[in-house]
């Protein structure tokens, strides 16, 4: 499938009017777009200062059983967990690390993803070949029992799960990286630029990268949120970093603790229904931008 | 117009599917009583050698006879063997002359002679053969054991007696997994109605011993705790095999299920390399040891239902308490004087203390699955232990990690959180702290020779009340090294529906599970 | 069309072969030295080296390589350490599982796909309206939950409280049903993980196809056909769904390895002995050769799907075929 800029011009004209400004605006414009930054805003605000304001140990528990799995109450608006903790506080004090998660796993997983597609699709020939076929492979393997034996070999420490999950989440991003790039490719300008000798290397940077970057940016929000997810799932199938407070490893301690059938809907539910409102989010956030920078991509 | 009418189909069968799911489960007046028992899912393999779990150990005292039955306190009783006498080294059963397998063929003294011959094999019975070094079969109904020393332990046998036709007819009897269960107990497999995480039993008609008042046992895996209490509450199963603590409360709370805390033989500890330079120091152990809160720990960790532990063995009776002049209570203060004394000091003033420029502080491996349970134990210990100037680090692993990490010999881990499980010998435990070089397995590189003495001489006593003294001098020599700190003696839950079931009766350790098939004989249906 | 097949077919036999050196390779390398392991699960010397003969670990490794790929091609997947349903044939065993787990999944994803679809064509004709959002940010709020998370929910909701489904298994145990009554049985039981997986995938389905039928009624030939007098239902039934198809495609076939990491947690909550919940048992045991042949047929059944939508593409959209 071709683009359909059918010169340069057109699109060197709509890059220039997407400066900043004008992105944050279109941004506020678009309804989706508004709740999604509204919540991660939320959501980044509580993780940078939250910890401040509310410390938490997790070594600090409760004098006794007394005190364990206590409804919310002025004293815990949301109640204490199973070893006598303010959930608030856990909550708030989680937030940082599953964000931490999410975000540094995206890191990895584009940065991969951006790599091997860009290579592949513009080197194209036997290059290509070989890394497709990797993407493939990566594309085929049972991701959560792979991250789970991954996990399982490196240890539960968060910067191994953040490894994890960024490497087995790229092969999707690759996948549609590369297409794109071979579509900017085709541009007349890049061809020309070609004919006229231009360096490889030079091309790959300044005109390729940016021209997928977009794509990138909007690709990237929308892994954010499937890593918070995926870091979940691990911490629920019990690899989790103890020692590191996350929604997931609070879900995991509500979950083995039988929280819910115990009725301390608030230890369970909580955790649960920030992890939703994060990834969606992220979700809203990505859908729209992606509405927004990549207009003509939709069309397929 | 295809596409319209699947929709209006799958919607239609939905309809039926909601429908004969609200109507259904109820009706069908059947004769026949099923006992419905929820367990924990894990090993299955229903062979003689390769059976793992105490489920399927449960599960061989339904297909097979032993020699011996028990009491509600572990005291032998007859079954097969009518009867039985020691004299030295050498222990003769009398076997009954009425069992049959299932298949028409007698039970004889040369099935029981070839159970104990192969049971060296057996991963859950091979416990039961050692120090056997002969046997002999008289005749048909007579078996006569020579063994290595007096075998004050052979009473405390729970061998299921296979027959030896078919075992013997096959090729590799170890590798076979058998469908058709041929033994001599009170119910025989179905492995029709097996499969899919449901495991099938029925009564044996031709039993030689009371008929059990059940037709049919089912056993039925739960992968999720949380699920399987539901079903017990809502009736949906008659029993569970065994329960989380969290879920106590709420069950024994419930009209008609009758909730039963049980002993199981082991404990939980934390353990001390003494290949790490620092901890080979006893001080050291001591000072955590008394900065090991052990009530508390019960309290959050445990849910509180576990007893505290000064000793590895917990058999009733055999339980060690040491005198009040020894014995280390929870007592930070006292941790530190004894630091001070031994010239720990915190030097450079960052809290830890330090010796030689080597600063306390060491690294705690637990494994990772049980973290939710165990994080309450590991916070406080690092709480309690950082007011005594120990800084400990906490690194959960992959259980075979763990292993891999924390055995007898290996210099590099310092210190770990794990158990062990006994059995119904009060001995058998103490072999793990054998010299670790020559037998034992304690994983923290123990040895005392002084302890391997004692440790001679419980297995050579015949008088119970000899060898019990035996025993309480050997866990007062390890309280007194501390190769370990003990945690807790764990509990297990078990319930029943008291409602629609009687006949049982509570073993210590368990209404399941016990080494007895007396509730699954005798359980029966209320009228 | 035929060399593309070929191609495509050339590059899935490539990947199989990845996967299998792959699997070979990383359960060697996972921790817990497997002597320790076994050593661990049995007391006596003779049943250890029995083990570790059984699986072939006294070879040099390569050696141990070439046995495994000798073996797979015989379909011999070899013997798992523990056993499971009765057996530890790995093969019989996982061949026990599939049914299961392939009717679990194929119903959750017929019930997806068609709920999906109807969400999307209906978000896409009343585009911007408050159904529209409704609809919309519910499909959003699916697709942002954890799996495990709604399946609790669910088993509180429907098992504990309102009694309407039972709290897991595949059949009511101890009931010997026949036929038609069996039947009922395992489906009264699959309801609820089916439903559960089906609701959660059904969001990433809406999402996708209002997205392609928004982009498909703005096309052209569908306002050629408006104008031309065809009725909005003849036009999409016949146009704007069948040309929708094809991303949904593409999003089906990704979604697989989602699906089966779902299978794994769902499986596992409602105690649906399938495949996933023979993964999750073969890892907390650390049963390499087991979960060496769950991984093998979870990729391949992966492959083949990725075979699969890639040669029907080739006949639904036939700009590909050059």
């Amino acid at each position: 499938m071709k683009q359909r800029y059918s010169d340069t011009d057109a699109l060197r004209r709509k890059l220039a009017v997407m400066k900043t400004k004008d992105f944050m605006k279109q941004v506020w414009a678009n309804k989706m777009a508004r709740v999604g930054v509204i919540i991660v805003a939320f959501f980044t605000l509580m993780a940078i200062f939250g910890p401040i304001v509310m410390p938490f140990r997790t070594t600090t528990m409760a004098a006794s059983r007394e005190f364990i799995f206590n409804p919310p109450s002025l004293e815990h608006l949301l109640g204490t967990d199973n070893l006598g903790r303010d959930v608030l506080a856990y909550l708030v004090n989680g937030s940082r690390n599953s964000l931490i998660v999410g975000l540094s796993a995206t890191i990895i997983t584009i940065v991969l993803g951006t790599l091997i597609g860009v290579s592949s699709g513009y080197i194209g020939g036997w290059v290509d070949n070989i890394l497709m076929r990797i993407t493939d492979f990566f594309l085929v393997l049972p991701w959560l029992p792979f991250c789970m034996v991954l996990a399982a070999i490196l240890g539960n420490s968060i910067w191994n799960i953040i490894l994890v999950i960024g490497l087995t989440g790229w092969s999707g991003t690759a996948r549609v990286i590369r297409a794109q790039t071979l579509s900017v490719k085709e541009q007349q300008y890049i061809e020309r630029m070609v004919s006229i000798g231009a360096k490889k290397g030079h091309i790959m940077w300044k005109h390729i990268i940016p021209n997928v970057f977009p794509l990138v940016f909007s690709e990237a929000i929308l892994i954010v949120s499937s890593s918070i997810l995926t870091e979940t799932s691990l911490a629920f199938l019990g690899l989790g970093d103890p020692t590191n407070p996350s929604w997931g490893t609070m879900l995991n301690d509500a979950f083995d603790t039988d929280a819910m059938t115990i009725g301390a809907w608030w230890f369970f539910i909580t955790p649960g229904v920030c992890v939703i409102l994060v990834a969606l989010g992220f979700t809203l956030m990505g859908y729209a931008f992606d509405e927004i920078l990549n207009p003509k991509l939709k069309e397929r | 117009m295809k596409g319209k009418k699947l929709l209006i189909v799958i919607l239609a069968m939905m309809m039926v599917f909601t429908f004969t799911a609200c109507g259904g489960g109820g009706g069908g007046a059947d004769e026949e009583v099923i006992f419905n028992i929820a367990t924990t899912n894990g090993e299955d393999s229903l062979s003689f050698f390769n059976a793992e779990s105490a489920k399927v150990e449960d599960w061989m005292h339904l297909m097979y006879d032993s020699l011996l039955e028990f009491d509600e306190n572990y005291n032998a009783v007859p079954h097969v063997a009518e009867s039985w006498e020691n004299e030295g080294n050498d222990w003769t059963f009398h076997l009954r002359d009425d069992v049959f397998f299932s298949d028409g063929e007698k039970l004889t003294s040369e099935d029981v002679k070839y159970t104990y011959e192969v049971g060296v094999d057996s991963y859950l019975y091979s416990i039961y053969t050692e120090r056997i070094e002969s046997i002999e079969c008289p005749d048909e109904t007579t078996v006569v054991f020579h063994c290595a020393d007096a075998k004050p332990d052979m009473l405390y046998q729970s061998m299921p007696i296979i027959p030896k036709h078919i075992w013997e007819a096959q090729e590799d009897p170890i590798a076979w997994e058998p469908e058709e269960i041929v033994g001599s107990g009170p119910f025989i497999y179905d492995p029709s109605a097996s499969g899919n995480g449901v495991t099938c039993f029925v009564k044996n008609p031709d039993y030689w011993g009371e008929q059990p008042k059940v037709d049919t046992l089912v056993f039925t895996e739960y992968d999720n705790a949380g699920a399987m209490a539901q079903a017990m509450k809502i009736g949906e199963v008659d029993a569970c095999y065994s329960l989380e603590k969290t879920q106590y409360d709420d069950l024994a709370n419930t009209e008609g299920i009758e909730v039963g805390t049980f002993d199981a033989w082991g404990f939980e500890y934390l353990g001390y390399n003494m290949m790490d330079e620092l901890l080979a120091d006893k001080v050291i152990r001591h000072a955590i040891d008394y900065c090991t809160d052990v009530e508390y720990i019960i309290e959050m960790s445990y849910g509180g239902i576990a007893d505290v532990a000064y000793g590895p063995v917990n058999n009733a009776g055999y339980e060690y308490d040491p005198p009040a002049d020894v014995k280390r209570g929870f007592n930070i203060d006292k941790a530190n004087e004894i630091l001070d004394t031994a010239g720990y000091k915190d030097s450079d003033g960052d809290g830890i203390r330090e010796k030689d420029g080597k600063p306390l502080s060491f690294e705690l491996i637990t494994a990772s699955h049980r973290s939710s349970w165990q994080q309450a134990t590991v916070n406080s210990l690092i709480e309690n232990c950082a007011k005594a100037g120990i800084e400990i680090k906490w690194n959960a692993m992959e259980v075979a990690t763990m292993w891999d990490t924390c055995y007898d010999g290996n210099p590099d881990w310092q210190l770990n959180l794990d158990g062990w499980g006994g059995t119904m010998d009060p001995g058998y435990i103490l072999q793990l702290f054998l010299d670790w070089e020559n037998g034992g397995y304690a994983t923290v590189a123990y040895s005392n020779p002084e302890f391997d003495k004692v440790y001679g001489e419980v297995f050579a006593a015949t008088d119970t009340d000899e060898r019990a003294k035996y025993i309480e001098e050997a866990q007062a020599i390890l309280y007194e090294d501390c190769p370990y700190t003990y945690l807790c003696y764990d509990k297990t839950l078990q319930c029943i529906n008291s409602d629609k079931w009687t006949g049982y009766k509570p073993y210590s350790n368990g209404f399941f599970g016990n080494l007895s098939a007396y509730n699954y004989t005798h359980i029966e249906p209320k009228a | 069309m035929g060399k593309r097949i070929l191609k495509k077919f050339f590059f899935s036999c490539v990947t199989i072969v990845f996967v299998v050196a792959f699997n070979f390779f990383l359960f060697r390398i996972m921790p817990g030295n497997v002597e320790t392991i076994i050593a661990r699960a049995t007391t006596t010397e003779a049943v250890k080296q029995r083990l570790i003969e059984k699986a072939g670990l006294h070879r040099p490794l390569l050696e141990q390589f070439w046995i495994y790929m000798k073996d797979l091609l015989t379909g011999d997947f070899g013997e798992a350490f523990n056993s499971y349903d009765g057996s530890s044939n790995v093969l019989t065993v996982i061949m026990g599982r599939i049914p299961n787990t392939v009717i679990l999944l194929f119903c959750a994803e017929l019930f997806a796909i068609i709920a999906g679809l109807i969400i999307g064509v209906i978000c896409a004709q009343k585009r911007t309206t408050k159904l529209d959002t409704g609809l919309l940010s519910g499909s959003l709020v699916l697709y942002s939950m954890p799996t495990f998370w709604f399946a609790m929910l669910l088993i509180f909701l429907f098992c504990a409280t309102l009694h309407i489904f039972p709290t897991g298994g595949i059949f009511t145990p101890g009931r010997h049903y026949y036929g038609m009554a069996k039947i009922l049985d395992y489906l009264k039981h699959m309801i609820l993980p089916m439903l559960c997986m089906g609701i959660l995938m059904m969001g990433c389905y809406a999402i996708t196809m209002r997205s392609t039928m928004i982009n498909i009624l703005t096309e052209d030939y569908i306002n050629t056909a408006k104008a031309k007098g065809f009725s909005t239902r003849y036009i999409l039934l016949h146009h704007a769904i069948p040309n929708a198809m094809i991303p949904m495609a593409t999003i089906i076939a990704l979604n697989m390895a989602a699906i089966l990491g779902g299978a794994i947690q769902l499986e596992t909550l409602f105690s649906w002995q399938g495949l996933g919940q023979l993964m999750y048992d073969a890892l907390n045991r650390r049963d390499y050769p087991m979960l060496q042949g769950c991984f093998f047929i979870s990729a391949v059944a992966m492959i083949l799907a990725n075979f699969l939508t890639d040669v029907l593409y080739g006949f639904i959209d036939p700009r590909i075929r050059e």
